[in-house]
């Protein structure tokens, strides 16, 4: 069945997009958002792999081009920020940073048949 | 200066760690975008007689609602670090901001509280927090629920009164401060011929 844009209700349930967040992040509390977020058979995973109800998306470059940071508000790149500000602050532990982080779900309802 | 409270409620001066705060949601061609940011630590600037009352009230499951509270203020405390290296909002897209050095006199004067938009929270080695500034330019009100849910995983610990008292009265300053143009004529013009 086709799935047009439909209106969060509440027979509708929402599935995340994307793939797992950085991995190598040592935060512990986006470890944990991560496995929340992408626990469970609707998630898709780092490895690229299509899982059943959940539309794989990847951008060019980036294996896990999920997390994306704007460089002036409403702006979005498709850069990996968390691995970056690694390279180029290491001294600053990554949970001193405060981050913008954009995620995209799909709306689909129950029943739908999703691929 | 801070102090770990037995009771498990959020107080003012309240110091957390590792906030999600859901900045906007956009629902579009069957998508729903979500922007949060993520803030490694927050400080609680409601009114402790508020969330008090507020507490109260829900522990009594009274039927009045009168004393809820539905939102929570706070500001997010930066990393005295990055704070200085004006990095400390770089991944928000603010880019660097102001840079200070440390052996000169304005951010000796920002450490003594000397300016009114920033407060300067000294780091605990108990609480394992770093020394850290507050911008009271920033603020931001989270869910009341959102944080008691959050409450057990994220609580770092609490200012003591005092302190949280200094904390919240310059936040209040600054953020009732009145703003007046720049004189540029004399004022003395405004009194003449004046009825």
């Amino acid at each position: 069945m086709a799935h047009g844009p439909a209106k969060p209700n509440a027979d509708a349930s929402w599935h995340e997009d994307t793939a797992t967040e950085s991995e190598s992040s040592p935060s512990a509390a986006v470890a944990r958002r991560a496995h929340s977020l992408t626990g469970g058979e609707n998630a898709a995973t780092d490895s690229g792999a299509e899982v059943a109800g959940v539309e794989h998306r990847t951008e060019a470059g980036s294996p896990t081009a999920i997390r994306k940071t704007t460089p002036s508000f409403g702006a979005t790149t498709d850069s990996d920020p968390v691995l970056k500000g690694d390279e180029d602050t290491a001294a600053y532990p990554l949970l001193n940073r405060v981050r913008r982080v954009i995620r995209r779900f799909r709306i689909t309802r129950e029943g739908d048949d999703v691929h | 200066m801070y102090t770990d409270l037995p009771e498990k409620r959020i107080r003012q001066g309240d110091i957390f760690r590792d906030i999600e705060y859901v900045e906007d949601i956009v629902e579009e061609s069957g998508y729903l975008t979500m922007s949060t940011l993520e803030f490694p630590y927050i400080v609680v600037l409601s009114q402790d007689c508020d969330l008090e009352s507020d507490y109260r009230a829900r522990q009594a499951d009274k039927e009045s609602t009168d004393a809820f509270v539905e939102s929570i203020l706070v500001c997010p405390a930066y990393n005295e670090d990055l704070f200085v290296a004006g990095e400390h909002l770089v991944e928000v897209g603010l880019g660097v901001m102001e840079v200070w050095t440390l052996t000169k006199s304005p951010w000796k004067f920002l450490k003594q509280n000397r300016y009114p938009r920033y407060h300067y929270l000294p780091g605990d080695p108990g609480l394992g927090t770093n020394n850290m500034v507050v911008d009271f330019k920033h603020f931001y009100t989270i869910s009341r629920n959102t944080l008691y849910r959050d409450y057990e995983r994220c609580f770092v610990g609490s200012i003591k009164q005092l302190y949280r008292e200094q904390l919240s009265h310059r936040f209040a300053f600054y953020l009732s401060r009145i703003g007046v143009p720049t004189i540029s004529e004399p004022i003395s013009q405004y009194g003449d011929g004046g009825s």
